[in-house]
């Protein structure tokens, strides 16, 4: 008895230093030990490694006291979210490390990244909708912090955008889970599975969720966050904090126990659009933080397209759920390896060498999935799915696939460009990048071929009428993507001039202090505004009027009124 | 005289004689009276603990005194006045830390002391009154009490702000006393712990009962800030700092807020009220004023400002989860709200009186980088600003998570759309000043930067913050534990028969 009782606290504390870890050290940035914690920082994502590799699974562990019941466990999916989510977090400490040799404003920085790191693990543990909704906050509030870690003006619009939309995020989620919980009578994520049933809460954990993968029109804070953060902390979001908005649809909408046609054809349309526009927005700007981040809005429209196949019947979600999460890995682990190539780029105080170039070019190319990467593989499984799904799934995919292919390696040549023009940081060449980007690269290169669960695709991969499927529309990329420099390209016209005001600027988030802030009324949308608050100025003045004695004196003869009816009643 | 009656007259007495030395102490004698303040104030936490204890184990606190044939005062411990004894007492203390840390050096401390520890002693009054006319006794005096600390800085401005207040509590008072009478003469004497009159009444006296209860409403409402009732409430943010926190987390509001809560659960009960009808129209005030409070603070600059539009918006959810009174989740929500929003304000009042004392900051847009100056009372606030919106872990998640779940269950959606939105718009009017005050570059120096010295204010105006702080999140990370107040809100529940 008392033995299980132990045992069952040794689980809880086992499960909880993955999240407790991150969350100590960010404590401890505050005191006088925050070189220690720098110099440490990689140990952070440790025990998230250590727990992923060696915990059975099914492992669970209750702690009753905790946020109105805390419940943590590793399930098969979680346990392949924590292992990338910890490789990732660990290559970004090591690459945070050594940029917080050269950086004044090391607490703020630590503080954020660890919290995050904290919110981003524990979220992948929680077994409880409250605790998944709780470090699910607790990583997008941090993350914060992290995008406008440079200050500037532009790194706080970046944050206001962010901000605005995560704030939306968290209504919806709240809303949708209080839904939930009152429809279920229960608080175990295992619960949950399958009783979404209403549109309203499909349609608020789209948009909870949705913002955190940068679903289409809730994408607004992907491309100036990547562009603004660090780095290390770009890598971190694009790698494993993305991830987070996809593991919270799996949990919430688990593929194969959920059936919602119409709600699968939503998160199709809206993923195709998502996996078109990103790529076609990419083209237009000139920074490459941002290219990436268009990139990522691309491709979680892929995932989200897989994630809407797996919507349609129990029997699509039951083939989608391992194709998903194929892809989730290999996005992950391309997008991370080409973030930690950018911060090599940009690092270096030299240029590129060939080799570098071409080392960069491999993950680039295996994004739009050329033969033998991991991303033929997965474009490979894509296609089984579609295959296995039937028509019209199949046909669709046969013109989707090679476009989304093509306009992805017009992108990734034109980030490999914009890399070679990066403007470098100072002289000093900061250690260990090329290390970190090298082990990024060979993850990336071998970790899909040598995946169990992948075993049937990589050999699907590997006939040639695929490897033909797979290599045209990349050579057709790069073809398109030398036309399009040749012709097209004009230096004045980007995105990131046109578009100076966002529309996040001028809604909500700002309202208050619009109100009171003279110049917004003298343009166009601040005219809007100040028409659509015309209510306030009334406010004001019913405000004066309530105070003013004659409405005390009427008052005062209702009441008197009231008086007399109560004292004729009695 | 048993000694659970003992323990109630000496809980009250545990500030009530403090608060009369100190009126008699010269203004020098500083050290004397802040240690009268401090002993009393603990003694008066470990009363009320044991009586916590007794309650829970279901001891009866029960002191009767006749005044005229069918009028008596009644004071009387249950649950529901142990939560709020408690919520005050330990308010209280932080509290008189924190002013005797602002109030250094200035003016008339005496006279302000000793009106605080009646003011205290009056709010405990309110906690453990047992029926309507000791309620009303004690409501009346709070007035009186806390006049004198409104206008405690003597100014043009504090004056008017003072009589404002006057008027608009003198009207409730009058509402209530009347309906009090009315009430006592349609259905007798009113003890709470009867939890509701007979519900024959209500075919016989059903329109004069629907009356009485919106004039009761009216009477507490006055101080629980319900819009159109709210006026007095942002110009008695002149006062100073500590009475402000006093005003909003522990006595003023806060009682008006029992007072609802006393009415609605004790007075009425649920279930007569849910045949009077009179429940939307309570929700429907609640709603908007949530509302309309949250609007009105998105357009201030004055941070005391802001913060009293916010307390205006926050005080109603205790009458949204009171508005759900036949569903037990609601008032779960409703009650623990009163013991979360108290911290959470209170941070923010300490917080703000901070930034006032130490470098003359008043407005939000003084605040840019201000947290750089002075990291942990902005940790402080940052704190209380995310459990206003509602952020987990915070308390506020807690509160705001039972109302929902109390709306669905009464079937009104409405309920978790007022929520969705509030915590949007605490969103907008917190958060910027979140950013401003720990990203924002400082343009300027500080308007009146007063206090340089180890730590970055005085060490009495910076702990109390920190402990609220740390309370806020510890309640929430630790809601479903054996002791905190959401098990003692659960444990008030279950004693009614909702």
């Amino acid at each position: 008895m008392i033995s299980a009782e132990l045992q069952a606290m040794g689980h809880a504390l086992f499960l909880s230093l993955v999240a407790g870890t991150p969350l100590l050290m960010a404590a401890a940035c505050c005191t006088p030990m925050k070189k220690t914690v720098v110099h440490f920082l990689p140990l952070a994502a440790v025990p998230a490694l250590v727990v992923a590799m060696t915990a059975p699974v099914g492992l669970v562990a209750e702690i009753g006291w905790f946020f109105m019941g805390g419940r943590m466990g590793l399930d098969e999916i979680g346990r392949i979210f924590l292992c990338l989510s910890g490789f990732i977090w660990l290559l970004a400490s090591f690459s945070s490390r050594s940029m917080l040799k050269h950086n004044r404003n090391q607490t703020q920085y630590l503080f954020f990244f660890l919290t995050s790191m904290c919110g981003n693990f524990g979220l992948i543990l929680a077994r409880g909708l409250l605790g998944y909704y709780l470090f699910f906050a607790l990583m997008s509030f941090a993350a914060y912090g992290l995008i406008i870690q440079k200050g500037t003006e532009k790194a706080r619009k970046a944050g206001r955008i962010y901000l605005v939309l995560v704030m939306i995020g968290e209504v919806a989620l709240f809303t949708a889970l209080i839904i939930l919980v009152y429809s279920t009578g229960s608080l175990a994520i295992d619960d949950i599975a399958g009783a979404v049933h209403q549109p309203l809460v499909f349609a608020l954990l789209f948009i909870g969720f949705g913002v955190k993968i940068g679903a289409l029109p809730l994408h607004g804070w992907m491309v100036p966050a990547y562009q603004e953060a660090p780095i290390p902390a770009a890598a971190a979001l694009a790698g494993a904090m993305v991830n987070a908005g996809i593991l919270g649809w799996l949990r919430f909408l688990p593929l194969g126990l959920t059936s919602y046609p119409q709600g699968g054809l939503f998160f199709i349309a809206a993923g195709a659009l998502a996996a078109v526009y990103g790529v076609i927005t990419g083209l237009y700007h000139k920074q490459a933080g941002a290219v990436l981040g268009c990139s990522s809005i691309s491709q979680m429209g892929l995932i989200t397209v897989i994630f809407g196949l797996g919507l349609v019947d129990h029997e699509a979600g039951l083939h989608a759920t391992p194709v998903l999460i194929l892809y989730v890995v290999h996005h992950s682990l391309t997008k991370s390896s080409l973030f930690f190539g950018y911060d090599l780029a940009a690092s270096r105080g030299r240029i590129l060498s060939h080799l570098q170039v071409s080392a960069i070019l491999l993950p680039a190319l295996a994004l739009a999935g050329l033969p033998l990467t991991g991303g033929a593989i997965a474009k490979s499984a894509f296609k089984q799915l579609t295959v296995t799904l039937g028509e019209p799934w199949y046909g669709l995919s046969t013109f989707f696939l090679p476009i989304t292919a093509m306009g992805t390696t017009m992108l990734m040549l034109h980030f490999i460009c914009l890399l070679r023009d990066t403007e470098k940081r100072g002289n000093s060449e900061r250690a260990g990048s090329g290390i970190i980007f090298t082990v990024s690269f060979i993850a990336t290169a071998i970790t899909l071929w040598l995946w169990p669960a992948a075993g049937f695709f990589v050999s699907n991969s590997l006939s040639w009428t695929k490897f033909w499927q797979a290599l045209w529309p990349v050579a057709g990329g790069c073809l398109l993507f030398l036309a399009w420099r040749r012709f097209f390209i004009r230096e004045k016209q980007t995105l990131d001039d046109v578009k100076k005001q966002t529309i996040f600027d001028i809604v909500l988030f700002r309202f208050g202090n619009l109100l009171q802030e003279k110049e917004w009324q003298t343009t166009q949308q601040g005219r809007f505004i100040s028409y659509l608050s015309g209510f306030v100025p009334q406010l004001r003045r019913s405000e004066k009027i309530m105070g003013r004695w004659k409405v005390v004196g009427l008052s005062y003869l209702l009441l008197c009124l009231c008086m007399l009816f109560l004292l004729l009643r009695l | 005289m048993n000694w659970g009656q003992w323990l109630l007259v000496s809980i009250l007495l545990s500030s009530f004689i403090p608060g009369i030395i100190i009126f008699g102490l010269p203004e020098e004698k500083h050290r004397l009276r802040t240690v009268l303040n401090i002993c009393g104030s603990i003694a008066k936490i470990a009363l009320v603990l044991i009586m916590d204890i007794g309650v829970y184990f279901g001891h009866i606190f029960e002191i009767r005194l006749s005044i005229i044939p069918g009028v008596e005062l009644l004071l009387n411990g249950d649950p529901l006045s142990a939560l709020f004894a408690t919520l005050s007492s330990v308010l209280w203390l932080l509290t008189t830390v924190y002013a005797v840390g602002y109030l250094e050096g200035s003016p008339n401390r005496s006279h302000f002391f000793g009106y605080f520890s009646l003011c205290v002693t009056v709010t405990i009054g309110i906690a453990l009154a047992g029926n309507l006319v000791t309620f009303l006794l004690f409501y009346e005096m709070l007035t009186l009490t806390t006049y004198p600390l409104v206008i405690h800085r003597g100014t043009e401005k504090s004056q008017r702000a003072g009589g404002n207040y006057l008027i608009y509590a003198f009207s409730g008072g009058a509402a209530f006393l009347f309906a009090v009478v009315s009430l006592q003469t349609i259905v007798g004497p009113v003890d709470f712990s009867a939890a509701g009159f007979p519900s024959s009444f209500i075919e016989s006296h059903g329109a004069a009962l629907i009356l009485i209860f919106i004039l009761l409403i009216i009477g507490v409402g006055v101080k629980a800030a319900l819009v159109p009732l709210h006026g007095w409430l942002p110009q008695a943010m002149v006062a100073p700092a500590p009475v402000s926190a006093l005003l909003h987390a522990v006595a003023v509001v806060k009682a008006g807020a029992f007072g609802i809560i006393r009415i609605v659960l004790d007075v009425y009960g649920p279930q007569n009220l849910l045949l009077l009808g009179v429940l939307p129209l309570l929700g429907g005030v609640a709603s908007i004023t949530i509302l309309y409070g949250s609007i009105r603070a998105l357009q201030q600059d004055d941070l005391k400002r802001r913060l009293a539009f916010s307390t205006i918006s926050q005080v109603s959810y205790i009458a949204l989860g009171m508005s759900l009174a036949d569903q037990p989740l609601a008032v779960i929500g409703g009650l623990v709200h009163l013991v979360h929003q108290g911290l959470m304000k209170i941070t923010l009042f300490f917080c703000a009186g901070n930034l006032a004392e130490t470098l003359g900051i008043h407005r939000i847009s003084e605040m840019n980088g201000v947290a750089r100056r002075m990291p942990f009372t902005m940790a402080a606030f940052s704190v209380g600003a995310l459990g206003m919106i509602g952020i987990p872990p915070t308390v506020g998640f807690v509160s705001k998570w039972y109302l929902g779940l109390g709306g669905l269950a009464a079937g009104n959606w409405w309920v978790v759309a007022v929520l969705a939105v509030s915590s949007l718009l605490n969103a907008c009017y917190f958060l910027p000043i979140l950013t401003r005050a720990w990203f924002g570059k400082q343009q300027e120096p500080w308007p009146e930067e007063q206090y340089i010295g180890r730590f970055e204010t005085r060490l009495m105006l910076l702990v109390p913050p920190l402990i609220t702080a740390f309370i806020v999140i510890a309640a929430g990370v630790v809601a479903n534990a054996q002791v905190s107040p959401l098990a003692w809100v659960r444990f008030i529940v279950r004693g009614y028969t909702l």
